[in-house]
């Protein structure tokens, strides 16, 4: 059962009734992909790009999955170092796969797999200009993330650890600072989440949605991963909207004070 | 008679006749066509383009498809 969402997402101008943003790679099998995608209820879905390989060039069996599932496809550009090789990747897959999203993806580090912020800049500012809608993946940098909303992108995909490692939020003081002070952006959590309450955390940050792939495909069961992710993430999100409790460092009485029994 | 050219298509060295375009050297390597993206030296290709873009020797051909990804 989905909770019903009282502000449903807009991403991109499209209006989502998920939060849950789903990876397609690493699945054992096409099947279970299938089944991920719908116990997750995704309606998102990421794919990507790589040389041909295959001497006719034919989709492979998760590609048709991801196709006959009907969901909105956002291809990436995983692999590319520089703005150049991603700004060409970027048009590649707007021609494969007739969409003009774009999951922008500049690494900067081999170890971390950390996004290079100026190369992300300067390919963002050229693919809006050609005609793209860019979700860029990145850090957590305020400022960073500012020159990309300068460069014309509508919605942020700031990094909770690097790519698979599964360590959770990281730095939730920079992320909470992401939400106050672009209170009208768009914020996605992408990558480094490992467990359900990670992106139940993400979203009790505030974060509009939940982009991730490795905790549910090397899951021992997918289907079930995909699912509790997806209450996590609802759950996260009802508490968000319904206020939640500021920690306090001392106690506070929940039961009324006056009146105690054996008070003199 | 017109010396032959090599090209690069995936790090694989192709030779062929002069004045070949991209849309037969994908033939030629028995590509799907419509299941492709191309780049010549890092510069996209439209699919619309390819008949008309004749390869010259040395470029480097990338032919990419559709993959699973995160």
């Amino acid at each position: 059962m989905t909770l019903h969402d009282p502000d449903p997402l807009l991403l991109a101008g499209v209006p989502l009734t998920s939060r849950f943003l789903l990876g397609s790679a690493g699945y054992p099998s096409p099947q279970m992909l299938r089944q991920a995608i719908t116990a997750a209820g995704s309606e998102v879905v990421t794919v990507a790009l790589r040389r041909q390989l295959a001497a006719a060039g034919q989709d492979n069996g998760f590609i048709d999955i991801v196709r006959a599932s009907g969901v909105r496809l956002l291809p990436n550009t995983a692999g590319c170092r520089t703005a150049r090789e991603a700004i060409t990747l970027a048009h590649m897959a707007r021609e494969l796969f007739e969409i003009d999203w774009i999951k922008l993806e500049v690494v900067g580090d081999e170890h971390t797999l950390q996004p290079d912020m100026f190369e992300l800049v300067d390919a963002a500012t050229q693919l809006i200009k050609d005609g793209f809608e860019v979700f860029p993946y990145c850090t957590d940098d305020l400022v960073g993330c500012q020159r990309l909303l300068d460069a014309g992108c509508r919605m942020l995909m700031p990094w909770g650890a690097p790519i698979g490692s599964g360590q959770g939020l990281l730095n939730p003081w920079a992320l909470r600072t992401l939400r106050a002070r672009l209170p009208e952006v768009t914020l996605i959590v992408d990558a480094g989440l490992g467990t359900p309450s990670h992106a139940a955390q993400a979203m009790e940050l505030g974060f509009d949605a939940v982009l991730l792939n490795s905790a549910i495909a090397h899951a021992t069961d997918p289907e079930g991963m995909a699912m509790a992710f997806r209450l996590a993430i609802e759950g996260g999100r009802r508490g968000w909207c319904a206020g939640l409790l500021a920690p306090q460092a001392m106690a506070v009485a929940s039961t009324p004070i006056s009146g105690r029994p054996f008070e003199i | 008679m017109t010396k032959p050219l090599t090209v690069m298509l995936n790090e694989t060295p192709h030779t062929l006749a002069a004045d070949t375009t991209l849309a037969e050297l994908l033939a030629h390597a028995g590509i799907v066509p419509t299941a492709v993206a191309t780049a010549i030296d890092g510069e996209f290709v439209p699919r619309v383009a390819r008949d008309k873009r004749v390869l010259k020797s040395g470029e480097h051909v990338i032919c990419v498809q559709a993959i699973e990804g995160g």
